[in-house]
């Protein structure tokens, strides 16, 4: 299950349908998703769920999964 | 040139377009959406073209630069201390005092050159640059100061260069972002990771406030400002209900927390002075309210300071409402500041046009609210003379209103008035005031044509165009620079009224037919046949709709958006009323 607040982040970010968000959504499959609006996404994410990412983590997040994953690892969900 | 923000500005709904170019020499596409944003919340429709990274000169000094195919009305150019300098930080110890003013002022040069050639292919826009700033937190830390070695004076050289900059060019304005990353902390302005990654010098709460602030700039820039303040008054300029506790038993004062309602008051003259009007508006006795006003010993703000006063308990949406229509003002000029949470809301939805800012429970944080009001919605980037003078103009304006009604006829009170109409073309002197005018001027305004300096000056130089000022004296005083006519000759017979605008504090003064009346009388002298008057409606010009028809023009054309009419000069006359006094000033004469 997605959390909710997670596709709402994405979807104000990334300007998305939140409807058409699934955990498979990706930078490789969505046009949106370019490398600037990849930080635009993970900034967003930080503010809304408080948590902070390495810079090392960053540009592993690229998938919704992937962030979820990320949330739950910072016990942010 | 771009059109764009004359031709949108206020018809179908009250957004106005702009064109705006980011320019920076570090990554910039992260502002644009929030700067978008702020510039929504401020009446502005905006259009981006972003440069290629650190490709600024490139972008100015090419002439097939798409910089100039997108014909932007602002020019944003940021430039970041660290990327200006990296040799400073790299290795300050390599650097004598000439080399690093040396630096300083080659940056700047070449900042002049550019802006030069910006002001050469764009001469309308504006270019906004930016004071800098280097880590506070640097190798130097112990040595700054304390030894020959420094960085802080080549950051101080650069940015008193660029004030130098922006007096010599009209068209740069100075965003002071130095002082904004020191108010709020140079460790939340930046983001090390953002840096690493993306080549970016600002945390995500940097760029809020950046977006923040360069929006309420370009507010400022074109006049899209609030101009009255409203305040209520027990728990606001004092702490305490002075109907229960008396004038003695108020907070306010030297001693404790009164110093926070004197040291709030204190600023509020600040913003009197800057030309903002400061207005009343209060659930209170009226008599108690007054004795506070009058006589209490610790208040800075006295009647005189303000420019409308509601002291009754009739509701606050009301009040507001008559406040506005006292001071001839849109709702959408107020800012209303109350304590109240509950009047809070109802305000806002009663007259969502009024901004009414949240407010700190603990008067201790009042004079920062404050501030911070002042740079989101009166945000001045230069102060007129009438600016400086404004809180005594309104207060002159009350006695005439007393005198008309105690007039017997309008006729009458015309002729006590004494008005005198003081007329000008456009110098040196006048360009900034009749720009400003032009920038936000919104009721009696036939076109709604909204000119930088720039432009004006451009006009004034024109053989093909006369732009004249009229100021207003009447026995209670100076109203200031309170008109604008601008002229153009379509052909040598014929001439159009390209401008046609009066301060709203001057509406209902026959000023309008004494200065068609003056333009027609020097329009016959030389030679011309005929004048053609055109109206563009907006949301807030109906008051001059019927104009031109209750001066004699005929209607020729009727476009989808404006309205031509027409005055033969040989046969008609606009007559200028016999109450009025004309003086024609010489150019370079103005007072």
């Amino acid at each position: 299950m997605l959390d909710r607040r997670l596709v709402e982040a994405i979807s104000r970010a990334l300007k998305l349908n939140p409807g058409s968000i699934t955990p498979e959504t990706s930078q490789e499959n969505t046009e949106a998703w370019d490398s600037l609006a990849h930080l635009n996404l993970i900034l967003e994410i930080e503010a809304a769920f408080g948590v902070r990412f390495s810079s090392e983590e960053i540009p592993l997040l690229t998938s919704v999964a992937r962030l979820q994953e990320a949330l739950e690892r910072h016990g942010a969900l | 040139m771009s059109t764009k923000a004359h031709t949108k500005a206020h018809t179908v709904h009250p957004q106005r377009g702009l064109r705006i170019a980011l320019l920076a020499n570090c990554t910039i596409e992260l502002l644009q959406r929030p700067l978008a944003n702020a510039l929504n919340e401020r009446g502005f429709e905006a259009d981006f073209w972003v440069g290629g990274f650190g490709q600024y000169r490139q972008a100015i000094l090419d002439p097939d630069s798409a910089l100039y195919d997108f014909a932007p009305d602002i020019v944003l150019l940021y430039l970041d201390g660290e990327d200006l300098f990296p040799e400073v930080l790299e290795n300050p110890f390599d650097l004598d005092t000439d080399r690093r003013q040396q630096l300083a002022r080659s940056r700047i040069d070449e900042l002049e050159a550019l802006t030069t050639h910006l002001g050469k292919r764009l001469p309308q826009a504006t270019l906004l640059l930016n004071t800098v700033t280097i880590p506070p937190l640097n190798t130097l830390v112990g040595l700054e100061y304390n030894s020959d070695y420094s960085v802080r004076d080549v950051i101080s050289g650069y940015n008193t260069g660029l004030a130098r900059l922006a007096h010599r060019s009209p068209s740069v304005v100075v965003v002071d972002v130095e002082s904004l990353v020191a108010w709020l902390g140079f460790a939340r302005w930046r983001d090390p990771r953002l840096w690493y990654l993306a080549r970016m010098r600002w945390s995500r709460e940097a760029i809020q406030a950046l977006a923040e602030r360069y929006a309420a700039t370009i507010a400022g820039r074109l006049g899209q400002m609030r101009k009255c303040l409203v305040l209520d008054l027990d728990n606001i300029l004092w702490g305490g209900i002075v109907g229960e506790e008396g004038v003695a038993g108020i907070k306010l004062g030297e001693e404790g927390i009164g110093l926070a309602y004197v040291e709030f008051q204190m600023e509020l003259l600040n913003l009197y002075r800057k030309g903002i009007l400061l207005a009343i508006c209060s659930k209170n006795n009226p008599a108690d309210a007054l004795e506070v006003l009058r006589s209490h010993p610790a208040m800075r703000l006295r009647e005189e300071h303000f420019a409308a006063m509601r002291i009754n308990w009739e509701d606050k949406a009301t009040n507001l409402r008559a406040i506005a229509e006292e001071l001839n003002i849109g709702l959408d000029s107020l800012v209303f500041v109350d304590d109240n949470p509950v009047e809070r809301a109802w305000v806002r939805e009663a007259l969502p046009e009024v901004y009414v800012p949240e407010w700190p429970d603990d008067p201790s944080d009042f004079k920062t609210a404050l501030l911070e009001l002042e740079v989101s919605h009166f945000h001045k980037l230069a102060i007129t003379e009438e600016d400086r003078r404004r809180g005594e103009l309104y207060r002159a304006q009350a006695q005439r209103r007393k005198l008309q009604a105690t007039a017997t006829s309008l006729e009458d009170f015309y002729r006590s008035l004494e008005m005198r109409a003081t007329i000008g073309v456009a110098d040196s002197f006048t360009i900034p005031r009749i720009a400003q005018l032009t920038q936000k001027t919104n009721q009696f305004n036939l076109t709604t044509r909204r000119y930088t300096e720039a432009e004006i000056t451009d006009l004034a130089n024109s053989p093909e165009s006369l732009v004249y000022w009229l100021e207003l004296t009447d026995r209670f005083g100076s109203n200031g620079i309170v008109g604008v006519l601008i002229l153009r000759a379509l052909t040598k017979e014929t001439w159009l009224v390209d401008t046609f605008l009066l301060s709203c504090r001057v509406m209902g003064r026959t000023v309008e037919n004494a200065f068609l009346g003056f333009a027609c009388d020097v329009l016959r002298a030389k030679g011309a046949k005929k004048l053609i008057g055109e109206y563009r409606p907006t949301a807030k010009n109906a008051p001059v709709a019927d104009l031109y028809p209750r001066l004699g023009f005929r209607l020729v054309e009727q476009r989808q958006d404006s309205q031509l009419w027409e005055l033969d000069l040989e046969r008609q006359q606009v007559e200028i009323p016999e109450w009025f006094e004309i003086v024609l000033v010489s150019e370079g004469a103005h007072a």
